[in-house]
């Protein structure tokens, strides 16, 4: 059953030594992170920013090396590739970047760019080549008209859409998309989205899917991981998660967004106080403590572990079982006011 | 709102453009709208809608190449067109406050947090620096910062990006405005701090009576703030009315489109969903006729040609610019 996690992390912590007044500190961008993921599912990663959901994609794209732990696609210990294992690295895993304006080189024409990895990788000769462009674009919707435009020529769309298939060129286990949509106006973003979810039924990819919108990954991913100040506080199937959360962090996130399908005059009522603590300061004990509505003693003292609560589902605090029990009773206090 | 209260705010066919090398381009094409004393209008839309340049064209804050080429905006009576860069300048801050998205933009990063506060206030009013000292900081205490007297002394790149939005808006309320404008302002916020700062403005709008615009992409948001909303598209308004009713019942295609492309917590997982196709027209290629027609699902021949008015159409206050509305009308025989 191992071998159906093609990424499996383990108590992976990424520090970035920050120079203060005085010495140097580190800042603990990822705390200890365990995650696995399976082979061919869609896992979004939730959280505000500074929770760590970016160096997370980092370290796994291998752009940063961790600290300490372990990170693990396909049962290889990323951290000690042979040069060769490296050089073949971005053949498994990819990524897609936020700003599809940012993402594409401004001079290098559309079927340049889908063409670059192939031409790195020395995959199939130059029509092989030019076939397999049309493929790409063909599989993300795109004309093969738009081969020789620029990426200015394109609308943010098709730039995602571009990039989207850039990073399938290699045919990739799994794609990291960190924010693929934000940047996207709503009717874009709903394109966009229903073409990921197109393309993972035709081709199978692990998709990490990096986003601060709940309601995006509700919708997209069938697991989510939550993040709170660089350590996953909450795992488990979407639909569970989502209706019922296990973590007081996951709860007041839910309750925080503004949804225009709310019920009419059910007011929000439990709001998270003050802000996500600077990491260069993490609190003791539970990290999310200080903002904690339903914080104890030991809370302060003791780091909860992730741990499993039932039903594929973790969480890491200390009264994990009870915050179903306070969901409902806000979901009550809403109908009635 | 009852129907006798005169509107705080009048704006009537305005209309802003941009001259730029490549041509004429209609930001705010024709749009006339009120703003109620005690009420929040929301105006929503994609970036390139024209709802910021709207916003901004109350106040009068449009730049070169940008350019209010007709229209009346009366505030109390007053059509701040007629009046002097002087005279709008008493106006701004006084009577109508702006809050922008990114609050590190509308802050000086080389001043402190107090400085910038005791300046705003004594350029309108002749008072000493303590006095000035004294409303800034019983506005910070207002908008819920806490220990406003050392906060004073920080520089705006000390405090986190919901603190700033803070200081922004006790900016924005330190001379009493009677109509506050906020473009995107929880834009650039994290979903838990946007949710504190949406609350914010709603508690201190009752408070302190003043009017709101509030601009903004995210319709949830919207719901939540606004009393009634305008939609807008290609520098267009679209549709308007309650905020209720409207999310409820919209009348016009692309308010209905809209609402459907947007994930929501109750969005089916298990189907596609609805986008709207093709993408917004550039502004200097405005198609005839109705600016949605070439992405309407709904749309009919003469939606090509006829270029819809904004009519007033079932429930009180709402008004759609379709020429198909999405309601049975009695008169009407839908194909």
């Amino acid at each position: 059953m191992a071998a159906e996690h093609v990424v499996v992390i383990e108590d992976l912590v990424k520090e970035y030594p920050v120079r203060g007044a005085d010495d140097t500190v580190q800042l603990v961008a990822l705390d200890a992170v365990n995650l696995s993921v399976e082979r061919g599912e869609i896992l979004g990663i939730m959280g505000e920013s500074g929770c760590g959901k970016s160096t997370l994609a980092k370290v796994l794209l291998r752009l940063e090396p961790p600290t300490s732990g372990r990170v693990e696609v396909d049962s290889e210990d990323i951290a000690r590739l042979t040069k060769s294992q490296a050089r073949e690295y971005p053949r498994k895993v990819q990524m897609v970047f936020q700003d599809p304006y940012a993402a594409l080189a401004p001079r290098m024409r559309v079927g340049a760019a889908l063409e670059e990895p192939l031409a790195i990788h020395q995959i199939g000769d130059k029509p092989q080549r030019r076939q397999r462009v049309e493929e790409l674009l063909a599989l993300v919707g795109l004309d093969k008209s738009l081969a020789g435009r620029y990426p200015h020529q394109l609308s943010g769309g098709q730039r995602q859409r571009v990039n989207i298939a850039r990073a399938l060129a290699l045919d990739p286990e799994v794609l990291v998309l960190d924010e693929p949509v934000s940047a996207l106006d709503v009717s874009v973003q709903a394109q966009v989205l229903n073409l990921l979810r197109e393309v993972h039924q035709r081709l199978g990819v692990t998709y990490l899917f990096i986003s601060h919108d709940l309601r995006v990954v509700r919708y997209l991913c069938e697991r989510v991981g939550v993040m709170y100040l660089g350590s996953i506080v909450e795992d488990g199937p979407s639909e569970a998660v989502f209706a019922s959360p296990m973590h007081p962090y996951t709860l007041a996130l839910l309750h925080s967004i503004p949804d225009h399908q709310a019920a009419e005059g059910g007011t929000v009522s439990f709001r998270l106080k003050g802000e996500v603590p600077n990491p260069i300061d993490r609190p003791t004990g539970c990290a999310f403590h200080p903002r904690c509505p339903m914080a104890q003693a030991i809370c302060t003292l003791q780091r909860p572990p992730l741990r499993p609560v039932g039903g594929k589902r973790f969480s890491a605090c200390h009264f994990a079982e009870d915050v179903p029990e306070l969901g409902r009773q806000l979901a009550q206090e809403a109908t009635v006011s | 709102m009852s129907e006798q209260t005169q509107p705080r705010l009048a704006v009537r066919n305005l209309t802003t453009v941009f001259h730029t090398r490549a041509g004429r381009f209609v930001a705010v094409d024709d749009i006339s709208f009120d703003v109620y004393p005690g009420e929040c209008l929301g105006i929503v839309g994609e970036s390139g809608s024209g709802k910021s340049v709207a916003a901004l064209s109350i106040m009068g804050l449009v730049d070169y190449p940008g350019q209010i080429e007709a229209g009346r905006i009366e505030y109390a009576g007053t059509d701040l067109r007629t009046l002097s860069e002087n005279q709008l300048r008493r106006v701004r801050g006084e009577e109508i406050g702006i809050i922008f998205q990114d609050p590190q933009t509308s802050l000086n990063p080389l001043f402190t947090v107090g400085t910038q506060l005791v300046d705003v206030v004594r350029a309108h009013r002749k008072i000493s620096k303590s006095e000035a000292a004294a409303l800034a900081i019983e506005k910070m205490k207002l908008v819920g910062i806490s220990a406003p007297e050392s906060r004073m002394k920080s520089y705006p790149w000390e405090l986190s990006g919901g603190q700033r939005q803070r200081i922004a808006i006790a900016m924005a309320l330190l001379l009493g405005p009677k109509l506050i404008i906020a473009d995107e302002p929880t834009t650039a916020l994290d979903v838990s701090i946007q949710a504190q700062i949406v609350d914010l403005l709603i508690s201190l709008k009752n408070e302190l009576d003043f009017s709101l615009i509030f601009v903004s992409h995210d319709l949830g948001v919207i719901q939540n703030v606004a009393n009634r909303v305008m939609v807008m598209y290609a520098g267009r308004m679209m549709e308007t009315g309650e905020v209720g009713s409207l999310f409820r019942d919209p009348y016009h295609p692309y308010t209905a489109a809209l609402l459907a492309s947007a994930p929501t917590l109750r969005t089916n997982r298990s189907e596609p969903l609805q986008a709207i196709d093709g993408r917004l027209p550039s502004p200097g290629k405005l198609p005839p006729g109705c600016v949605f027609a070439p992405r309407c699902q709904y749309v009919q021949e003469d939606c090509r040609v006829r270029q819809p008015l904004l009519e007033s159409i079932g429930d009180a206050g709402r008004r759609v610019a379709c020429i198909h509305p999405l309601i049975a009308l009695p008169d009407e025989v839908h194909v």
